[in-house]
């Protein structure tokens, strides 16, 4: 094998000195890439007729060089070459404080600054927090612009109530549109899932943002189409305002 | 007291004419609520529906003693008003309703005015009638 390559290194002019090698060059080379037979039972004009010892290459493998063949790091993508440590306290800053305990004196001069501000309390019945346009409060029945019920008694929200705490009853009013007579809702019953508000094709009865209902007795809790049409009426603008806010979302 | 209820009896016949004069399909509403001292609704003396049950006086029963019924929950009648709603004059054959406000009305229907007179939408109750032609 040896000889081989200095026969290749050093050219023709060496190859005709020698006299060894019976074919040309190209011959061989046409012969090696044509044939068909296994390599290790042929006679190979360029080796010669010692067979080749495939347990023991005389040139071992090595890997190929280059970055992009072996090692595909996160570095080779674009965008995950982020180093999380690089502009991060040394190790001797974080040493420092944590034996200095600056942490713990960090957190209590906190403490003493919260120790000296005016408290941050809403007073609660007169200043509200914030609510989200999602929450379920007491019901109402809305109307549209025109002032007419936007209920038509389709009785989906009575059918997916888990409580069945809604009862609708329904007839053909003097003008000849059916509308719901009685809609009422037992609000003891009622669990606030907002599943009558999600079924209801019109956006007739739905949760306002209203959680302030507490009464004195039970029976004013059982609500009637009345009752929800009142509260509709007074909190339209909210309503509406809610609904807008989240209809994208629906 | 003699005198009011023979005085009802001779206004029931009245009002039952002029409702026959409108022909539609209406329940039979030949009861309205006597009691015209206690309005069903603020814009509506009377009940619109056949087994609706009219509105309460202050002392009509042991439930309602000592009830501030002004204070009770008394929407308007929506059958008032939408019929204060002016018909919509369409041209073409039908009308589209969507209820406005996009996805915040209701289910866009289309309604057919092929018959003369106004077309209620099902859902909220506006009018629409074909513009006269020809």
């Amino acid at each position: 094998m040896s000889f081989a390559r200095a026969l290749v290194v050093a050219g023709p002019s060496a190859r005709l000195a020698a006299g060894r090698v019976a074919l040309p060059r190209s011959l061989a080379l046409a012969y090696r890439w044509h044939s068909t037979a296994p390599r290790h039972q042929q006679h190979d004009p360029l080796v010669g007729n010692k067979p080749r010892d495939y347990l023991d290459p005389p040139v071992p493998p090595k890997s190929p060089s280059g970055l992009k063949t072996a090692a595909f790091t996160a570095a080779d993508e674009p965008g995950k070459d982020y180093d999380p440590y690089k502009d991060g306290p040394s190790a001797i800053d974080k040493a420092v404080h944590l034996f200095f305990f600056t942490e713990i004196i960090r957190g209590m001069w906190l403490v003493l600054e919260q120790f000296f501000r005016p408290p941050y309390t809403i007073m609660y019945p007169f200043e509200k927090g914030p609510l989200s346009p999602r929450f379920r409060g007491e019901h109402a029945l809305r109307r549209y612009p025109s002032g007419e019920e936007r209920c038509i008694a389709c009785k989906l929200c009575e059918a997916i109530c888990p409580a069945q705490a809604i009862t609708i009853e329904s007839e053909a009013r003097l003008d000849g549109s059916r509308r719901t007579t009685r809609y009422d809702i037992d609000m003891t019953k009622c669990i606030y899932c907002g599943f009558c508000q999600e079924a209801c094709p019109v956006d007739a009865i739905v949760e306002t943002q209203n959680q302030e209902f507490s009464t004195e007795t039970r029976e004013e809790l059982l609500y009637n189409k009345e009752k929800l049409l009142a509260n509709g009426d007074r909190a339209e603008a909210e309503i509406a305002a809610n609904l807008h806010a989240d209809h994208v979302y629906r | 007291m003699l005198a009011r209820r023979a005085l009802q009896g001779l206004a029931r016949p009245l009002t039952r004419l002029s409702s026959t004069s409108s022909s539609a399909p209406v329940p039979a509403h030949d009861a309205p609520s006597t009691s015209a001292v206690v309005p069903q609704s603020p814009n509506y003396p009377t009940t619109w529906s056949t087994s609706q049950r009219p509105r309460p006086a202050a002392h009509s029963g042991p439930r309602f003693e000592q009830t501030i019924m002004e204070l009770q929950p008394n929407p308007l009648s929506a059958m008032e008003m939408i019929s204060k709603e002016p018909i919509r004059v369409v041209h073409g054959r039908k009308a589209v309703c969507d209820g406005g406000g996009g996805p915040l009305g209701h289910p866009k229907i289309f309604i057919n005015l092929d018959k003369p007179g106004p077309r209620p939408c099902g859902y909220c109750g506006l009018r629409f009638e074909q513009a006269p032609h020809h």
